[in-house]
């Protein structure tokens, strides 16, 4: 569940931009949002799991950087700092979204919530670059 | 930012930093044709670059003390570290106050703080929605969230949490009286958003931590709202 919530973002930036035009202007929003919306769900689960019940969750992922002393590993740290964190980016975002689809449905631009996602996103495309 | 967040070392918090900062310029520039977006973009990607760079030095500074950039083993050090100095510009300084403030400095930058602050009102060129979730509830929010995440280092250098009250509260003062006169309406939000994160600041430099995360939280919806 905790990994899944930060790699939904990612999956919906990986559709948009591969399969943006099949989508078309209509179909991007909408999976942008449902992705965007899941993950702010989740991290609601997150949030009564962590903060509330006080169980803090701790991911070691992959490695990364690995010389000598220096160990860098991807990991994630859920506790309750992150979990409110988690909750105030995806539900404000999710809010916005749902705004976006209706303020740039005069213009057609898919680009637009391409590069919104990929800004929710773009600290989680380095795990397919190790 | 959930990369940002969620990170459990220095470098991958700072990967997501950089992260953030770069699609903010991406989207600031978004209707690139318009030279006044150009301008804003390359401004508050230069203004950045200055925060991060004393971010930079701050992790650099961490790793050469700790031997370490993981969170717990840095902040198990803390204690140790209180009593250690080393040498900065060729100054013996007291480590932890020195890499407090560095670390402070990227949360100048990010966080809009008195003195790089000047990226934001002009980030309003951006879509209003691009507005309303970067540079005024979640992405400015990173460096505050970095000071709590740093709160066990901040706790053991008082000088620096001196410095971060000061500024905090400058900030607070300075961005409201200078919203006051502005025209453009989305410049206004700007302020008042610098003014908030000033606040945050505030609380955090008063070492209430939970008191300035509460209020981002609270500071994230309405101002979100408010586009």
């Amino acid at each position: 569940m905790y990994l899944l919530l930060v790699c939904l973002p990612l999956l919906s930036f990986l559709l948009c931009c591969g399969f943006g035009r099949f989508f078309g202007y209509r179909g991007s929003p909408i999976l942008a949002t449902v992705c965007v919306a899941l993950s702010a769900l989740l991290s609601i689960l997150a949030f009564y799991e962590v903060g509330i019940c006080g169980s803090p969750c701790y991911l070691d992922f992959a490695p990364w950087f690995h010389s000598e002393l220096f160990d860098a590993s991807w990991g994630f740290l859920f506790d309750s700092l992150t979990v409110v964190m988690l909750v105030v980016v995806t539900v404000v975002s999710t809010l916005t979204y749902v705004f976006n689809c209706i303020y740039g449905s005069r213009s057609t631009f898919t680009t637009f919530y391409v590069l919104l996602v990929y800004f929710h996103l773009f600290y989680v495309n380095a795990c397919y670059c190790k | 930012m959930l990369m940002l967040v969620t990170a459990n070392n220095f470098i991958q918090m700072f990967f997501g930093w950089e992260g953030v900062g770069l699609a903010s310029y991406l989207l600031i520039n978004f209707w690139y044709t318009r030279v006044q977006a150009n301008k804003s973009a390359i401004k508050a990607m230069l203004v950045n670059r200055v925060g991060d760079f004393g971010l930079a030095l701050g992790i650099m500074g961490i790793f050469f003390m700790c031997k370490s950039v993981h969170f717990q083993t840095v902040f198990a050090c803390a204690g140790q570290l209180a009593q250690e100095s080393f040498f900065f510009f060729h100054m013996d300084t007291h480590a932890l106050t020195t890499i407090c403030l560095l670390l402070f400095v990227g949360a100048v930058g990010k966080s809009a703080q008195l003195g790089l602050h000047t990226w934001l009102p002009d980030a309003m060129e951006g879509p209003t929605p691009v507005s309303a979730l970067i540079h005024a509830a979640t992405m400015v929010t990173a460096g505050v969230f970095m000071i709590a995440r740093c709160s066990p280092l901040f706790e053991y250098a008082p000088h620096a949490l001196l410095v971060v009250t000061v500024v905090g509260a400058m900030t607070s003062f300075f961005a409201a009286t200078t919203g006051v006169v502005q025209n453009d309406l989305k410049r206004v939000i700007a302020y008042s958003t610098c003014s908030q994160l000033g606040y945050m600041v505030f609380a955090c430099g008063l070492s209430q931590y939970a008191v300035g995360v509460f209020h981002l939280t609270n500071h994230a919806f309405f101002k979100a709202l408010l586009f």
